[in-house]
């Protein structure tokens, strides 16, 4: 039975199979009830039409739900705005983050350190934390935006902000780059510092100019941070929803509704149960497809080293 | 290259800093904002929105701790955390020691279960894990707070700590078994030590992001017994409106333990986003 239980692989091969099993039971069993079986579930309740009421029968209804959701064109907006937030959690905080690396690496700069964990103070604070506090900055009567629009003089240009769609909207966007872009600049900073400085002096010895260094050597060589940087913050765009439901509760209407919002908010409230299923599973391929086409867009568009 | 003048290269200099500056305000303005209108009373707030506190007060903070329950909240998001920190970074260990060194049989399976469980957002699966939690009478108990938070903590604990422990050398695995040590005592006497900067920067992980969670606290607790402060500052807001020292006493009591954890820990945080960032 020991031989049996042991993986061929094994580093410790002179233990028994049955002791690895041990040190893995009390923890690996909660990850399965808690993670991995609420997840068949929710995949097998897609296909079904339930209430959530446990007496009440669901009915199978196969792929409807995933009809229902191509149809839908309230989760479809929402999903929209999923991807105009991308650009502000995701693209501009990686356009930040490499300008600053350009400015930075190859510079002797000072208090950097003290910089860096300025930059990585957003990461620490809650979502709503954050969405509560910019809600107040943006207040139209004692927000610090209007009342420093008005001292001085130009009160004509203070707005009810988070009342305008469009605003709104942007606005969002904004907050959502205020929390991304110290950790991407960071990211950068810290992998360019990896980057073999022969391949600098290579460059300039043909004749580069910092600029052309930055892109034929720097921007190469952070090909795996700039992958890393956009599946996390891309995957964080597609999961936005603490700054959502403090900052604007949706919006304007529906102006910053978001998926995750939509999914709690309406669906589960209607106890839509197998709806609120197949719009999550979706919500997972979605990542998924997402993190592999951002992966794939680096290794186009970003040369070799 | 073209070579710069020392104008050219002060200049540049300048630039530099000066964009550092301006970011670096950029993050800290809103924040220094958010503090100073803690300390404001209502009365002040409308004369004195932007300005120093000229009369500091702590009534808003004591109404947030008291009236606004933060008190509570605060007490109930310290158990939760302390209680998923402690027990997630211990499984973690033991199954990053599992499923990377001693790889019983399966383990492969195993350890890909835990990527599919990195993969997934636990977003997706939060509502039947409410209706799981219904059935068995556990929404709204810690338990429903604490046990799903292990679960994840796990989940990336495992695959966090299995990396490194797979990079120690074996010769000093070998070198204690030669020396009589069990499989125990070679996780406790090699393999810690050297993983202390990786576990510690796994704790504050944990705590942080336990702390701060808010989407899975709003579907799993339904009343003040075992809110948790980040959905207590969201009600704040919504139940006292207009009252905005009171909720910026709030978002300062809900920040500021992961503020000190910061300062004390800000290296093994920064280390444990990015490196984990990468690994992933």
């Amino acid at each position: 039975m020991q031989k049996w239980l042991k993986g061929r692989d094994s580093v410790m091969p002179w233990i028994a199979g049955m002791e690895g099993y041990v040190y893995l039971l009390p923890g690996y069993l909660i990850f399965l009830a808690f993670i991995i079986m609420p997840i068949i579930q929710a995949f097998r309740l897609s296909f079904y039409n339930w209430k959530g009421i446990a007496n009440l029968p669901e009915t199978f209804i196969g792929l409807k739900n995933y009809i229902n959701f191509s149809q839908d064109s309230q989760a479809l907006t929402a999903i929209s705005h999923n991807f105009y937030y991308i650009i502000f959690l995701s693209i501009l905080p990686v356009v930040i983050g490499l300008f600053f690396t350009f400015i930075i690496t190859r510079n002797r700069v000072r208090g950097i350190s003290t910089f860096r964990a300025i930059m990585f103070l957003p990461q620490i604070f809650a979502a709503v934390a954050i969405g509560v506090a910019w809600r107040w900055i943006f207040n139209p009567l004692y927000g610090p935006i209007n009342v420093v629009l008005k001292n001085f003089g130009l009160g004509d240009y203070a707005q009810p902000w988070l009342g305008i769609s469009n605003y709104a909207t942007l606005i969002t966007g904004l907050v959502g780059t205020w929390i991304t872009f110290g950790f991407c600049i960071m990211l950068f900073v810290a992998g360019a510092e990896h980057i073999n400085t022969e391949l600098y002096d290579a460059a300039m010895v043909d004749g580069a100019n910092s600029f052309q260094q930055f892109w034929v050597v720097t921007l190469p060589g952070l090909r795996n941070e700039i992958e890393i940087a956009l599946t996390v913050t891309i995957i964080g765009a597609i999961r936005f929803f603490g700054v959502i439901v403090t900052l604007t509760g949706g919006g304007p209407g529906n102006s910053t509704n978001v998926i995750i919002y939509y999914l709690f908010n309406y669906v589960f409230r209607n106890f839509r149960v197998g709806y609120a299923a197949a719009i999550s599973v979706v919500l997972t391929i979605l990542i998924i497809v997402l993190s592999r086409l951002s992966r794939l867009a680096i290794r186009l568009f970003v040369g070799k080293e | 290259m073209k070579q710069l003048t020392k104008h050219q290269r002060l200049f540049g200099k300048i630039v530099v800093y000066a964009i550092l500056l301006i970011s670096s305000m950029c993050i800290l303005v809103p924040l220094l904002m958010v503090l100073l209108a803690a300390f404001k009373t209502n009365g002040e707030m409308m004369a004195n929105p932007l300005g120093l506190p000229i009369h500091p007060s702590l009534d808003k903070l004591i109404e947030a701790w008291g009236q606004g329950k933060f008190g509570i909240y605060l007490k109930n998001t310290a158990f939760v955390t302390i209680c998923v920190t402690i027990i997630g970074v211990i499984f973690s260990i033991l199954c990053a020691f599992s499923l990377g060194l001693i790889r019983p049989r399966g383990s492969h399976f195993l350890y890909f279960l835990i990527l599919v469980g990195l993969a997934v957002p636990y977003e997706s699966y939060l509502i039947s894990l409410y209706y799981d939690l219904q059935s068995l009478h556990m929404v709204d108990t810690f338990w429903a707070l604490i046990l799903p938070q292990i679960a994840l903590s796990i989940c990336f604990g495992t695959f966090w700590l299995r990396a490194f422990f797979v990079a120690v050398p074996k010769e000093l695995i070998e070198a204690a078994v030669l020396d009589g040590a069990n499989s125990w005592m070679v996780l406790w006497s090699v393999l810690l030590p050297l993983a202390k900067s990786a576990i510690i920067a796994l704790m504050v992980l944990f705590i942080v992001g336990t702390w701060n969670e808010y989407t899975l606290v709003l579907a799993l607790s339904t009343s003040d017994a075992v809110r948790t402060v980040p959905m207590g500052l969201a009600l704040l807001q919504n139940t006292r409106v207009a009252d905005n020292p009171l909720i910026m006493s709030g978002v300062l009591l809900a920040c500021l333990p992961m503020v000190i954890i910061y300062a004390i820990f800000q290296r093994q945080f920064i280390e444990g986003q990015t490196a984990g960032a990468v690994r992933g």
